[in-house]
C-alpha cells in the first residue's frame, strides 16, 4: 500500500517532464506568434517585438527554454502568462477556487444520489432498474455544453429563477478571501446576503454537473452492486433471516463502497473536460476556462502551468483514493 | 450468406423497444447524412438576412439562424461531419493502436514497457484536455481537432489490445501454432488478432458516441470546425448567444444526444450479443 503511493508521487515528476516536453514540442510547431497575438493589430516596431520576446524567453532555442521552465516549475512560479502578465501560478490560485466549488458540490451532490439509485436499481431489478439505466444513458449522452443551455434557456431565459452567467451579482459584495470559495468565506464571514446570492449563482452550473455525473456514478454503483450481491456471503445473510434492507445496506452496499473509492477518484479527475465547458457556458471565473482561453490566446506558459496543475490534481486525487481504498478494506489493512 | 442473415432477424427480434428504436434513429441518421444534398429542404449556407431567427414553422421546421440559414438544412449537413469524424476517429485510431498494442503485448520485455509508459503519459490527461493542447497548437480547424482526438485515441486501443494480445498468448493454441513451426507473424496476425478482434470492435462502437460529443466539444469552445461549417457543435455554440431564439441552440445538440444516445444502445446490444460472457446483467 505505501508502495502504491510512493510510487505514484516519484512517477508523478517523470509525467510532468514528459507532458510538458511533448506541449513544448507542440508549441514549437504552432504556426501562430504568441508575441503578435498579444500586440494585437496594430503594427509594432520591430525591435519592439525582438524585445518582448526577448522578455518572456522566447528567443532561446526549444532545449534551452525548456530547462529555463523546469527550472521555473522547480521555484513554483509556473513562468508568466502572457495574458495578466504575471506568474502563471497566482492566477491559477485566483481560478482554480471557483472550479473547486462546483466541483466539490457537484462531487457531493451526484455520488451519494448515484450510490442511492444505483444499488435501488441492482437491489430492486425490473421497472427501477430499466428506469435507473434509461437515466443513466440520458445523462451521459447530452453533450455537456447542450444540457447546460437548455438548462439556462428553461431557468434563467424563460423561468428567471436563476442567473445564468458568473459567480455572484454585480452589485454584491465579493466576501474576503480566505479560502476562495465564496461559499465558504461568506459562511465564515457570516454574510447571508452573499451566501445566498452565491449559492444562486452555483445552481445551475452544479445542476448541469451533477446530470452528468449522477449517471456515471449510477453506472458504477449499479455494476459494482450486481458483482457483489452475486457473492455468498450475500445468500448466507439472507438465508439468516436478515431483512432485504439491512442485506442490501449492511452486507451489500458497504462492500461495494470499497471498490467504488478508487472509481470516484478517476472518475472525478476526468470531470475537468466537462468542467471546462460548464465554466465557459456559465463565465464562470474557474481553471477550465482560464485553459480555454489560454489555449484561444496561444498563452504558452498558462496552457504548460495549468496542465501540470491538473496533472497533480489528477494524481493527489487517485493517490487519496487508492490510500482510502486500503483504508476500508479490512482485508488489505492487516497485511 | 443466409445463416447470417437468419442470425441478425433473430438478434433483431430479440430486441426490446428502445433498440429498435435506437437503430432506427441511427439508420436514420445516416441515411440523411449520407443523402444530405437531396434530403435537405434549403442550402445550409445560403443567407438570408430578412428571413433571421424565424421560429419553427411550416417553412423552415426548425427555424433559422442570425444570418438567416435554415437550421434543419445545417443539421442535416452536420449529420455527414459528425457522423463521418465518429466512424474514421476510432477506425484510424484503432488500426494504429491495435498494430502498437499487439505488437507490444507479443513481443513483451523493454518495447512493451516502453510503448505503454508513452501510453500512460497520454493517458494522464482528462479527455478534452490534451485535444485542446494539441488543437490549441496546430490551430483551430476541423482537420487538426480530427487529428488530435485520432492521437488521444490511440493509446486507449493500444492497452486494450495489448491486454487481449498478452492474455491470448498464453493459452494452448498458440503453443500449438508455435509446436507446428509457424512464424511469429503468422501466429500474431492469423490467430491472435482474429480473437481479440471483437472487444475492439465494441470498444469502437462505443466510442462513436464519445467522439462524436468530444469533437463538438472543441468546436463549442472555438477549437473544431469554424464557420461556416454546419457543424453541430459549432451552431450550438453560436446559439447560445441568442437564448430568446431558444430554436437556434437546442436543435443541433439535440441531434447530437439522439446519434449518441442511440449508438450507446445499440452498442451495448452489440456487446452482448459479441461478448455473451461479459454481460452486464440486467438483460433477460
Amino acid at each position: 500500500m505505501g508502495r502504491i503511493v510512493i510510487v505514484r508521487l516519484f512517477a508523478l515528476p517523470v509525467q510532468i517532464a514528459a507532458i510538458t516536453a511533448l506541449i513544448f514540442v507542440l508549441m514549437e510547431v504552432m504556426p501562430g506568434d504568441p508575441i503578435q497575438m498579444m500586440l494585437g493589430e496594430h503594427g509594432s516596431s520591430p525591435e519592439q517585438i525582438e524585445n518582448l520576446r526577448a522578455m518572456y524567453g522566447l528567443d532561446k532555442p526549444l532545449h534551452v527554454r525548456y530547462v529555463l521552465y523546469l527550472s521555473r516549475l522547480f521555484k513554483g512560479t509556473l513562468g508568466s502568462s502572457l495574458r495578466s502578465r504575471g506568474p502563471v501560478l497566482k492566477d491559477i490560485a485566483r481560478y482554480f477556487p471557483a472550479s473547486l466549488e462546483i466541483i466539490l458540490l457537484g462531487v457531493l451532490i451526484a455520488y451519494p444520489l448515484g450510490i442511492f439509485i444505483g444499488s435501488l436499481a441492482a437491489a430492486k431489478k425490473g421497472i427501477i432498474d430499466s428506469l435507473s439505466r434509461f437515466f443513466a444513458l440520458l445523462g451521459s449522452s447530452a453533450p455537456v455544453f447542450w444540457s447546460a443551455i437548455v438548462l439556462q434557456i428553461v431557468f434563467f431565459s424563460k423561468l428567471n429563477w436563476f442567473p445564468a452567467i458568473g459567480r455572484l451579482d454585480v452589485n454584491i459584495a465579493a466576501p474576503k478571501v480566505v479560502t476562495g470559495l465564496l461559499l465558504f468565506d461568506s459562511l465564515l464571514g457570516g454574510n447571508w446576503p452573499t451566501l445566498g446570492n452565491c449559492i444562486h449563482h452555483l445552481f445551475l452550473p452544479v445542476t448541469t454537473l451533477v446530470l452528468f455525473q449522477v449517471a456515471v456514478s449510477i453506472r458504477m454503483t449499479r455494476a459494482s452492486m450486481l458483482e457483489v450481491i452475486g457473492q455468498p456471503y450475500v445468500t448466507t445473510a439472507r438465508s439468516k433471516g436478515l431483512r432485504e434492507a439491512t442485506v442490501i445496506v449492511k452486507h451489500a452496499l458497504r462492500n461495494s463502497l470499497v471498490s467504488l473509492v478508487t472509481t470516484w477518484g478517476i472518475e472525478t479527475g476526468k470531470l475537468i473536460s466537462g468542467l471546462a465547458v460548464i465554466e465557459t457556458v456559465f463565465a464562470w471565473p474557474g481553471l477550465g476556462r482560464y485553459i480555454v482561453q489560454s489555449v484561444l490566446f496561444h498563452d504558452y506558459y498558462s496552457i504548460l502551468g495549468s496542465v501540470v496543475v491538473l496533472l497533480v490534481f489528477v494524481v493527489l486525487l487517485n493517490t487519496i483514493a487508492d490510500i482510502a481504498y486500503v483504508r476500508l478494506n479490512p482485508k488489505l489493512r492487516y497485511e | 450468406m443466409n445463416k447470417r442473415l437468419g442470425t441478425l432477424f433473430r438478434v433483431f427480434r430479440r430486441s426490446t423497444f428502445l433498440e429498435k428504436a435506437s437503430g432506427a434513429i441511427l439508420v436514420l441518421f445516416v441515411l440523411i447524412g449520407v443523402f444530405a444534398p437531396i434530403v435537405a429542404p434549403k442550402d445550409p449556407l445560403a443567407l438570408d438576412v430578412i428571413v433571421r431567427f424565424r421560429p419553427p414553422s411550416r417553412e423552415f421546421l426548425l427555424g433559422t439562424d442570425y444570418l438567416g440559414r435554415d437550421i434543419l438544412s445545417r443539421v442535416i449537413f452536420g449529420a455527414r461531419i459528425s457522423l463521418l469524424s465518429g466512424f474514421i476517429v476510432p477506425s484510424v485510431a484503432a488500426l494504429i493502436g491495435v498494430a502498437l498494442g499487439s505488437v507490444s503485448g507479443f513481443v513483451g520485455g523493454g518495447t512493451d514497457e516502453v510503448l505503454m509508459r508513452a501510453a500512460d503519459v497520454l493517458l494522464c490527461l482528462p479527455d478534452l484536455i490534451f485535444p485542446m493542447v494539441i488543437v490549441g497548437a496546430l490551430g483551430p480547424s476541423l482537420g487538426n481537432a480530427l487529428l488530435a482526438l485520432i492521437i488521444v485515441n490511440i493509446p486507449i486501443y493500444a492497452r486494450l489490445s495489448r491486454g487481449d494480445i498478452k492474455n491470448l498468448k498464453q493459452t494452448s493454441f498458440v503453443e500449438a501454432c508455435r509446436a507446428i513451426g509457424m512464424s511469429n507473424v503468422r501466429v500474431l496476425i492469423r490467430h491472435l488478432l482474429p480473437n481479440a478482434i471483437s472487444t475492439i470492435v465494441v470498444r469502437m462502437t462505443l466510442d462513436i458516441g464519445r467522439v462524436i460529443r468530444t469533437l463538438a466539444m472543441l468546436s463549442f469552445l472555438g477549437l473544431g470546425a469554424q464557420p461556416p461549417t454546419p457543424e453541430w457543435g459549432l451552431m450550438t455554440s453560436m446559439g447560445r448567444n441568442y437564448f430568446r431564439y431558444w430554436w437556434y441552440a437546442v436543435s443541433p445538440g439535440l441531434a447530437i444526444f439522439l446519434v449518441s444516445f442511440s449508438i450507446a444502445i445499440v452498442g451495448d446490444a452489440l456487446n452482448d450479443i459479441l461478448n455473451p460472457f461479459q454481460r452486464q446483467g440486467g438483460r433477460g
